[in-house]
């Protein structure tokens, strides 16, 4: 003989027994993950390192605003242009050409040190040593390296 | 290569997993042709390879200089209109396909630099947001919205100087005839049209404010090293994503079409809706309830402990108090009354499984076939009609037979706005293929609107208007003669039966024109595949099953039966109707309907089950509130259902649930039948469960588990299984599966059901034999009957309900497509409520003018069982003196079951709904308009072709891309 009721009595829930609840048992399956970070955290505070990162954390959206500010400016992304440039560069060169090269520029470095700072050369002497094989191989790839660096001067030109 | 014939170059090579870049193809639209990154060279020629049929001994090329660079270039100009940015985008969730085929393409600098435009986001909307700066013009959204959805809403404005996408005819969104359904936002290729639940949600830098967002990506660009560097951090904060956002499969609970989608969510939070191609009913298509229609589930209003009534109030209690207090209940009540005195309502909204197992704790544990569902007050009559003619319950074909069709007869239907992606097909092979329509109702409904015909006979007389239209075709032996000797009986008694519905007499009782019912039979028999759909209309009234009965004797007659494109489509309401008549929750069916009073049937369930079944016939609804008021029934276990609200004269039901000793409910929300209940049972709705429901074609589809339940609710079957345990059953189901697979052992209809078979997008379509083959189109290989024939099945018309004179005006009710049912679950999603806060009442101009009310007028409506107070809206939807009521509400003020009677369908009793009269008292001329201005209804729709790729083509800065000279500037 039940009428219509909307009248509830609800239990006060315990939200924070659930949440102890739930934190020990947290705690009791990861005992090792556990005191591990909690070593790890008294480190970062013994370094100060924890203030700071909070600090950094606490005031994010702020930090981000100066550092965005800062990192807009001109120089700043001209930097990090560069920066990214010279990456790329160097990972557009293939490894074995790279350490080819580099190989090359350290026996070249070897044979320049014996040569004196007072050291001169005529007309004749360059003239001569053009003959010499060796001098001529890293002529003829100075030489084919300009004409690369020209002729990507060019495409980037019309682009 | 081989290639099929018809298929465009670009199918072809999908069809082959050969990759070939393209954005604005998409499987579900076709081509558009608008982005032109799909070029290829055929026979020395640029072509658009969406476009292009392939054909025998075609030369393509793709990596060819001239088609390289074509697409380039294409890419270069959708790069123009659209901003990288994709590490802080919300949808860099590797499915951006503007993002993916930059990568694919391995483009490393844009040409031209991004350029914004001069549009304001539009965030009117409460679903999703338009940002034109994003936006590449592909125009998916247009051709998903004009020929797909066929809303007809979006189109591209190509004679802007800067063209974008508008609404109508350039409103915000949210003031257009945008009908939510998110068919747009789901094939925009970027992130231009976005779920607003998406935004600042999905990524992890994505939360940040927009003024630092902004600066990143200012200093992101600046420092832009090529694309190459952005993709591969973007790559990596998208796989980071992928930890944290959970992608599911589930199935819509909004009406019996069976959309299924991917629920993508991030802990409890919903952040969007995403349909597949490879979903079987809708691919990629959705309405404004599925694909936005779930907030409700994390409301605070939900159950989420025990309640149990002590007096006046209730209190909450653990489950064990709950069920224990439950089960020793039950026992008190039989043991004092008999197994008869206590009753079962499953519910439609619930799986398979669960439905299984009311009908199992009903009948196994407490041995009584008293046990029904919602199915009493939708569809029985048509499952009745279909049994005596056809022999099976359930819609005779599938969707795609109904978007096959050339003529489709819609009656007493609302599709347009109570199955809605089921009348996107059918609006669509109109739109598209010439499908013709015959709308067959008293109101000018979505459908109507643009129908080859539109029929309005009189309230109730839809037996005649197809009785006088057979007679027609016979008296011009216009029947299918050879279809109906080779597999059809009854035919001779049955014309026999038509003698009375001449021309004169049919038009004299419908109100429908001689010339019009001619014009009717001759369709029918000029087209080659006829389906007839129809729901509520035809059902709710003394006669429902007699009507449903003359549209299958239609169908057969013409021969529209068990060939493609043909059959029987009664359109099922609620998600699991269809599922929960399968599995038994009906007094006289087993699963399978297999009937209760068959002894080998019983045997076997017997033998399964370990006990002895009852067999006293079963109360069903109807009978279960009337046997209340007689004191017969004295408990009752209540599965979901809003009975108070929505069972035909809700006051006669609401003093019914006053005279239990014990009544049960278990639902997600505290609902109005809840509060006559003693004990209140706390479920888990869809999202949150494993299990299986059953669509409008018989197809069984899974759905997994989305969230955990929320406090203490738990899945229905699981409740189940612990209340029945507690009555001595013993039951040990672990999963869902397990129950599913006892029941598919048991039901012949479903012999090769298993859960292995239903694995993610995988569905079958009942009957499916034990090797797993299912059905999707009936009866191709004779009718279940002995002797393998169909009959035709002589009807009678039964008068609609009389009313005293003073009940003047006939009122109708239906739904609205926002809302589901009485409103419990969408008046909770806020921008569903924004849109349509509450239900009006639609009156004609005619009645208006006479009774001297206009939109926004208050009246008093009062029927011989109650009373409503609304507020008008006039409109040419209807017309005369009648009206209609949108359901949707669960205010006293305002319900229709407040008025209606209990009147019912003679043979299955379903309440006949739509059979009332009332009168009218005008309260306030004057006042607010009922329909805010976010209504879609008050929109202006711009119907289109398409996305008119031509006119882009005709612009004076269009150049085509195999035509842009060689290295033309570009600084």
């Amino acid at each position: 003989m039940a009428k219509a009721t909307t009248s509830i009595v609800r239990v006060p829930e315990d939200i924070s027994a659930q949440a102890k609840q739930q934190i020990e048992q947290a705690l009791v399956e990861n005992v090792d993950g556990v005191v591990d970070a909690l070593a790890l955290l008294q480190a970062l505070e013994e370094r100060g390192a924890l203030p700071l990162v909070r600090a950094l954390l606490e005031q994010g959206d702020e930090v981000l605003k100066v550092l965005l500010a800062l990192m807009g400016r001109d120089e700043v992304t001209g930097g990090l242009k560069n920066v990214i440039g010279v990456a790329q560069f160097f990972t557009s060169i293939p490894p074995e050409a790279m350490s080819r090269l580099f190989e090359a520029a350290s026996g070249g470095i070897a044979e320049a040190s014996n040569v004196s700072n007072d050291a001169k050369i005529g007309i004749y002497d360059a003239l001569k040593a053009l003959r010499d094989p060796d001098i001529s191989r890293a002529l003829s790839v100075a030489l084919a390296f300009l004409k690369g660096m020209g002729k990507a001067l060019g495409e980037t030109a019309s682009e | 290569m081989e290639a099929q014939v018809g298929r465009s170059i670009l199918e072809t090579f999908l069809d082959r997993n050969v990759e070939l870049p393209h954005i604005c193809y998409h499987p579900a639209l076709g081509p558009i042709q608008t982005c032109d990154t799909c070029m290829v060279e055929v026979n020395g020629e640029l072509v658009r390879a969406c476009a292009t049929p392939i054909q025998e001994g075609m030369q393509i090329r793709t990596k060819s200089v001239q088609a390289r660079y074509a697409r380039k270039e294409a890419m270069d100009r959708i790069l123009k209109n659209h901003d990288l940015y994709c590490t802080v985008c919300d949808n860099n969730n590797g499915n951006c396909t503007i993002h993916n085929t930059t990568m694919e393409m391995d483009i490393n600098h844009q040409s031209y630099p991004f350029q914004t435009k001069p549009y304001d986001e539009d965030v009117s909307n409460p679903f999703y947001r338009y940002e034109p700066d994003q936006c590449i013009l592909c125009g998916r959204c247009v051709e998903a919205c004009q020929n797909l959805q066929v809303s007809e809403v979006l189109s591209i404005a190509w004679d802007r100087e800067v063209p974008r996408v508008i609404w109508d005819d350039d409103v915000p969104i949210n003031e257009s005839s945008c009908v939510s359904c998110g068919h747009c936002v789901t094939v925009c290729p970027c992130n231009a049209l976005m779920e607003k639940s998406m935004i600042g949600e999905a990524g992890f830098l994505t939360g940040i404010p927009p003024e630092p967002l902004e600066k990143m990506i200012d200093l992101t660009k600046a420092i832009e090293p090529g694309y190459r560097a952005i993709f591969s951090v973007s790559e990596m904060e998208s796989a980071m994503r992928a930890s944290r956002i959970k992608r599911t499969k589930t199935v819509c609970t909004y009406c019996g079409v069976g959309c299924s989608f991917d629920v993508w969510t991030k802990g409890r939070d919903i952040l969007k809706v995403e349909p597949q191609m490879e979903a079987p009913t809708n691919q990629i298509s959705t309405c404004i309830k599925g694909k936005f229609g779930w907030d409700w589930v994390n409301s605070e209003d939900r159950l989420t402990k025990p309640l149990i009534r002590r007096g006046d109030t209730f209190y909450e209690a653990s489950w064990d108090e709950a069920l224990d207090l439950v089960a020793s209940k039950l026992t008190e009540v039989r043991k004092a009354h008999g197994d008869d005195a206590i009753a079962f309502i499953s519910s439609s909204k619930c799986t398979n499984e669960e439905n299984y197992l009311v009908q199992k704790l009903a009948r196994a544990v407490m041995h009584t076939n008293n046990v029904d569902n919602c199915s009493r007050y939708c569809q029985s009559p048509a499952t009745e009609g279909l049994r005596r003619t056809v022999g099976l319950g359930g819609d005779t074909g599938s969707v795609s037979d109904l978007a096959m069709a050339d003529l489709v007869i819609v009656i007493g239907a609302n599709p347009a706005e109570s199955h809605p992606v089921l009348a996107t097909r059918l609006k669509r092979a109109k739109k598209k293929h010439g499908q013709k329509h015959i709308v067959i109702d008293l109101r000018r409904n979505g459908l109507a609107e643009k129908a080859d015909m539109f029929v309005s006979p009189k309230p109730g007389t839809d037996l005649v208007l197809l009785s006088g239209v057979m007679k027609y075709i016979v008296d011009e032996g216009w029947e299918a003669k050879a279809f109906l000797d080779e597999k059809v009986d009854g035919y001779a008694d049955f014309v026999k039966s038509l003698e009375k519905y001449t021309l004169d007499y049919t038009a004299r009782i419908t109100g429908v024109p001689e010339a019009v019912i001619i014009q009717l039979a001759s369709m029918i028999h000029e087209a080659k595949m006829v389906c007839i759909c129809w729901a509520m209309g035809v059902t709710q009234h003394l006669g429902g099953s007699e009507t449903s009965t003359a549209i299958c004797d239609l169908l057969l007659l013409t021969g529209n039966m068990a060939r493609p494109g043909t059959g029987a489509y009664p359109l099922r309401g609620h998600n699991n109707v269809q599922g929960a008549g399968d599995m038994g929750c009906n007094p006289v069916y087993l699963p399978g309907y297999e009937r209760i009073d068959d002894d080998a049937v019983r045997a076997k369930y017997e033998k399964a089950w370990g006990v002895t079944l009852p067999t006293v016939k079963g109360l069903d609804n109807h009978e279960m509130v009337d046997a209340i008021h007689e004191g017969k029934l004295r408990a009752m276990f209540l599965q979901g259902e809003e009975m108070a609200l929505v069972d035909s004269n809700a006051h006669f039901v609401r003093e019914a649930f006053d005279k239990l000793d014990f009544f049960v409910v278990m639902d997600v929300f505290f609902s109005k039948t809840a509060q006559y209940a003693d004990v209140i049972l706390p479920a888990a709705p869809s999202l949150e469960k494993e299990g299986t429901f059953t669509n409008t074609e018989r197809r069984i589809q899974r759905l997994y588990q989305v969230l955990e339940p929320l406090g203490d609710a738990k899945p229905d079957w699981m409740i189940l299984q612990d209340l029945a345990n507690r009555l001595g059953a013993n039951w040990s189901y672990e999963s869902p599966r397990e129950i599913l697979e006892e029941m598919a052992s048991l039901a012949e209809l479903m012999k090769g059901v298993t859960y292995d078979r239903l694995e993610g997008y995988s569905s079958l379509q009942w009957p499916v034999a034990e090797d797993g083959t299912d059905s999707p189109l009936l009866y191709t290989n004779g009718f279940p009957f002995p002797n393998g024939r169909a009959r035709l099945v002589a009807t009678e018309w039964m008068e609609p309900t009389e009313f005293p004179e003073e009940y003047d005006l006939h009122l109708n009710n239906g739904r609205m497509l926002e809302h589901f049912h009485e409103g419990n679950l969408t008046y909770r999603v806020e921008g569903i409520k924004e849109k349509i806060p509450t239900t009006y009442l639609e009156v004609s101009p005619e009645l208006a003018k006479a009774r001297g009310i206009e939109t926004g007028s208050t009246v008093r409506l009062v029927s011989p069982f109650g009373q409503l107070r609304l507020r008008t809206v006039v409109t040419d939807r209807v017309h005369g003196n009648e009206m209609y009521l949108p359901m949707n509400t669960s205010d006293d003020e305002q319900a229709i079951n407040i008025l209606t009677s209990s009147k019912a369908d003679a043979t299955t009793h379903t309440p006949a709904y739509k059979e009332l009269r009332v009168r009218m008292e005008v309260l306030e001329k004057r006042g607010e308009n009922p329909m805010t201005r976010f209504n879609f209804r008050l929109g202006n729709p711009n119907p289109q072709p398409g996305v008119r790729v031509e006119e882009k083509w005709q612009r004076s800065d269009y150049v085509p891309v195999g035509e842009v000279g060689q290295r033309p500037n570009r600084g």
